[in-house]
């Protein structure tokens, strides 16, 4: 018997699934009509009109899903599984974009967006080679679209496979809930609460970064279907102008995207850095590397030869790298490899066919004659079904190996084949054979990177058992490669095309070579730390690639800084690299244990000492500063800890700063903790909570307010100190604040205020307190004075005018905090201002650029 | 020969070397058994916590100091010495990688990796007929 559930909404679920079929039906039929455009030689423009159409009506389906998706989630409809796992009732609505890209199917519709977006562009501004172009676009969005179908292709016997997972599943229905009790009462939306997301993901990054990265993962989409279009038009060259501008804004979309996440990371995460060498980052640096690398080979002016083949091969590589990233992030091959969790919704087939597939097309349409292109085909179709048949055996893998590098060498080949002839005479000392160079040193970056990052893979195909590369590895052997990179950015823009004139070239970067000398020996005397030799030579090239580029500036590009958009965002990235090198490299920590020895850890290899403990109240010297622990206080799900920091000063301690690193308790997903810093100009103070005794502050929410212990009794005198358990408290004297004059006989009044100032061990004040004592005619009033900061309470009882003293109860505040204790770490980032500053830089040059381009073309 | 294939000569023997180095120098994942026998080398050992034998951490005595002890894959158990402060919910993680080298009395780790149950863990995964 069918349940009938109360109060469940199916339209948007029926509408979403419509948009969906919408989508990926248009997309097809615009793919068709674009191509059978593209055959189209006698100038009538039906067929493109068609595309047009099926383009638009693509969007519209797009679009559609989105807004129903976007409405299901703002009205918590929890009858869809989307909205149950990715909001619940409490979820403040602004966090409603970070709900919708938290799960593969919304983040795939952010990047089909952006897809769209780029498309329509294209149609608009792309004139004659729009066929061409659209049907590209086209088919990479019947590949995307069908990834939210949710469809399940069944032919009795043979195939069943479900493509792609849908949005807009019902809850009761989706396989990860249905099992859940809750669903068998038919008023069931009555109780049921989504699960939200995860705490440490409710920031403005997550709603930022996501799409920004999409966007940059989306512009790589446009150099790639111009370089395809370029080689089946057989028109290899003549694309570069109009894809120019695209892939520049490539390079700053996407790498500001990525310089968001490693922002994110550097703020609210714990990774102790802005940088880790993850998976999921490398996934998302390398398309940038070789967009970088490509973008760069297409400014060359007679681009020919080896180098159009790089050129091809890096623009190509591109957006194949990004689908090998999604392929890598959402596969679940990844594993335990990255800190960045992914769910495997048993999508792997599928994105490897699509990978697959847009690697295969520009080697197929290389291929020049006729019947070895259908041997081509034919070929790579037995290679699919025998993979499929037998499930990758060895022999398999082996034959796949062969079949990739065959298929490598014969696009090469047939490449060189068909590529405008070289002409004679290569000359070294050039701007092309220099950006020839730079790109391929890019490239074995790039190589490095994506072997490092695909050791699961490797791992999964022939059965070794390789663990992620370290931080160290990364470092190094990215680090020889920037030495190279940035001495590349420093003179590149000092060379003509074609042949150079030695001794010209050395005259020009001469001075800057000097500067940048006298500059790195006048940093390593004054700051020692600078002295360190693995990171001296990266720090003097990247600072050389800086003013080498400050100094073309200045030289010919004063009067007209419109150009000079590229020579800004190679100083942005050599400012990028050097503050990389200066935050990473001579990161301090300062929390260093110095008063703990275990003996028995003392000789042991591995041996740590970057956490220290602080009990409550206590202060404890580190580097230059004296850090107090002051106390936690939990708002709402938040535990906040307060650690102050103090400087000496004369002798004295004074409070510089203080900071609240957090812990977000979450019973459900973790809990997960939040790291402080103090921003300065020249160097960020990271702080960051690596344990606490959650039980502790459970109990501590759990009890009566904290209560204060029996009042001690003291006699004292002005500036007479009485020590308590935590604290010296120093009594300043009484203070009236009372208008004498004014009582009158009847009703004498006399305000006094008796003031305390609090010291902790160290002798830093942390607290002032006033107890009130008021004297009404014959009587005596005293309301006691408490510090919040020392939790002391001090009352008085008496004043001895004739002995110059009071009598005053002092009582320590018990449970509470008490006994409480942190385990933190505190780390000196010196110069991260220049890696952010160069960041913004870079990519303002960048668009500097590529406006001036776009400006000097319409 | 043209200068630009002797450099794209080079550099495809460069990526290769790189490649080969890159492998050649990874560390890799293994068993305690096999972790035991280069007790020189750094490994990384999958496992399950095992949370019926204590699991030691005293802040007070030594905050880098974490002990525990981790069952791996071919279900040997060992005690792990993590010079690392205890990690939050550590009581809670499915799987745990630790990194490190055999030692004679246990494990040394100068790292680990927790995995948390999945998002769906308290829904029951069922097909519904």
């Amino acid at each position: 018997m069918n349940t009938i559930y109360n109060g469940e909404n199916l339209l948007p679920g029926t509408l979403g699934n419509i948009f969906i079929a919408l989508s990926i039906a248009a997309a097809m039929m615009a793919s068709l009509s674009y191509y059978m455009a593209t055959r189209n030689q006698l100038g009538n423009s039906g067929w493109k009109r068609l595309g047009r159409i099926g383009f638009l009506l693509h969007s519209l389906g797009v679009l559609g899903s989105i807004i129903t998706l976007f409405y299901i989630l703002l009205a918590h409809r929890f009858e869809y599984q989307y909205a149950w796992q990715h909001t619940s009732r409490e979820l403040p609505s602004k966090y409603v974009f970070a709900a919708f890209w938290e799960g593969q199917e919304g983040s795939f519709l952010l990047w089909s967006f952006w897809h769209v977006v780029t498309g329509l562009i294209l149609m608009k501004t792309s004139r004659n080679r729009e066929p061409w172009l659209m049907t590209i676009v086209a088919v990479v969005q019947i590949f995307i679209s069908s990834m939210i179908a949710g469809a399940i292709i069944d032919i009795p016997g043979l195939i069943e496979y479900k493509l792609g997972s849908n949005p807009f599943v019902l809850t009761r229905l989706h396989p990860s809930t249905a099992g859940m009790a809750i669903l068998q009462n038919p008023d069931y939306l009555q109780i049921l609460d989504g699960r939200g997301i995860n705490p440490s993901l409710q920031n403005y990054w997550m709603t930022l970064h996501p799409p920004m990265l999409f966007f940059g993962f989306a512009l790589t989409l446009v150099p790639y279907a111009y370089a395809i279009s370029g080689i089946w038009q057989k028109k290899y060259t003549e694309w570069f102008k109009p894809a120019i501008p695209w892939a520049f804004a490539g390079i700053a979309i996407l790498g500001g995207g990525i310089l968001m996440g490693g922002a994110w990371a550097y703020e609210a995460l714990n990774f102790g850095g802005f940088w880790a060498w993850d998976p999921v980052e490398n996934s998302s640096l390398v398309p940038w590397l070789t967009l970088v690398a490509g973008a760069h080979l297409l400014l060359i002016r007679k681009n020919n030869g080896t180098t159009l083949f790089l050129t091809y091969f890096l623009i190509l590589l591109s957006f194949v790298l990004v689908l090998y990233s999604t392929f890598l992030t959402r596969s679940g091959v990844l594993g335990d490899a990255s800190v960045h969790s992914f769910t495997d919704l048993g999508m792997t087939g599928q994105l490897l066919i699509y990978l697959l597939f847009f690697i295969w097309l520009p080697i197929r349409l290389f291929i020049q004659k006729k019947s070895h292109q259908y041997g081509y085909i034919a070929l790579s179709a037995i290679m699919l079904l025998a993979g499929l048949a037998l499930n990758f055996s060895p022999v398999i893998k082996m034959l796949y190996l062969i079949f990739a590098g065959a298929s490598l060498a014969i696009a090469f080949f047939e490449a060189k084949k068909s590529f405008p002839a070289t002409e004679s005479g290569e000359h070294f000392l050039s701007r092309e054979f220099f950006l020839f160079a730079a790109s391929l040193v890019i490239l074995i970056s790039v190589i490095h990177l994506t072997f490092e990052t695909s050791k699961p893979v490797i791992n999964k195909l022939a059965g070794t058992q390789y663990a992620p590369g370290n931080v160290e590895t990364y470092n190094q052997v990215q680090g020889v490669l920037a030495v190279v990179i940035t001495i590349f950015m420093a003179v590149t823009l000092f060379l003509q095309y074609r042949k150079n004139n030695l001794d010209l070239f050395w005259s020009k970067i001469m001075r800057t070579i000097i500067i940048t000398t006298l500059l790195t020996l006048a940093a390593g005397i004054i700051f020692p730390d600078f002295r360190n030799p693995r990171y001296i030579l990266l720090c003097f090239t990247s600072g050389f690639a800086v003013l080498a580029n400050a100094d073309f500036i200045f030289r010919y590009q004063r009067k007209n800084l419109r150009q000079a958009g590229s020579a800004f965002a190679h100083i942005g990235f050599g400012l990028i690299i050097l503050g990389a090198v200066v935050s990473g490299g001579h990161k301090k920590f300062i929390s260093k244990n110095t008063s703990q020895i275990n003996l028995e850890a003392l000789n042991a290899e591995f041996r740590n000492d970057e956490n220290i403990m602080l009990h409550l109240k206590d202060t404890l010297p580190m580097l230059n500063y004296y850090l107090s622990y002051q106390g936690d206080t939990l708002i709402g799900n938040v535990a906040h800890y307060r650690v102050d920091y103090y400087k000496k000063q004369n002798n004295r301690l004074e409070k510089a700063f203080t900071l609240y690193p957090k812990l977000i308790l979450n019973e459900r997903m973790g809990n997960s903790p939040e790291p402080a810093t103090k921003h300065f100009l020249h160097q960020d103070i990271f702080t960051h909570v690596t344990y606490v005794d959650i039980e502790n502050l459970k109990r501590k929410n759990q009890q009566a307010p904290p209560s204060y212990s029996e009042p001690q009794h003291f006699t004292i005198a002005d500036k007479d100190t009485i020590f308590g358990s935590r604290f010296f408290v120093v009594f300043e004297g009484l203070q009236s604040f009372s208008d004498i004059n004014s009582s009158n006989e009847d009703s004498l009044y006399i305000g006094l205020h008796a003031i305390f100032s609090v010291y902790n061990a160290q002798g830093a004040k942390i607290d002032e307190i006033k107890a009130v004592y008021e004297i009404k005619g014959n009587y005596a009033y005293s309301s006691p004075g408490t510090g919040e900061n020392a939790g002391l309470k001090i009352e008085v009882e008496r004043i001895n005018p004739s002995s110059r003293t009071i009598d005053a109860n002092l009582s320590e505040l018990q449970g509470g905090n008490l006994n409480n204790f942190i385990i933190m770490q505190a780390i000196i980032f010196p110069g991260i201002n220049i890696l952010w500053a160069g960041c913004i830089l870079m990519i303002l040059g960048i668009f500097i650029s590529v406006l001036n381009r776009l400006l000097k073309h319409s | 020969m043209k200068k630009s294939h002797i450099v794209l000569i080079l550099v495809i023997a460069g990526a290769i070397g790189l490649a080969i180095y890159s492998l050649q120098s990874s560390e890799t994942y293994a068993s305690f058994r096999e972790a035991e026998q280069e007790p020189e080398k750094v490994f990384h050992v999958v496992g399950k916590l095992n949370l019926e034998k204590e699991m030691i951490y005293n802040p007070q005595q030594d905050v880098n100091l974490f002990s525990f002890y981790l069952i791996d894959k071919e279900g040997v158990e060992n005690k792990v010495w993590l010079y690392k402060t205890k990690p939050q919910d550590f009581e809670k993680s499915e799987q745990v990688v630790v990194v490190g080298s055999m030692k004679q009395d246990g494990f040394h780790a100068k790292d680990v990796l927790t995995k948390c149950p999945s998002k769906y863990s308290d829904a029951q995964t069922q097909q519904v007929q």
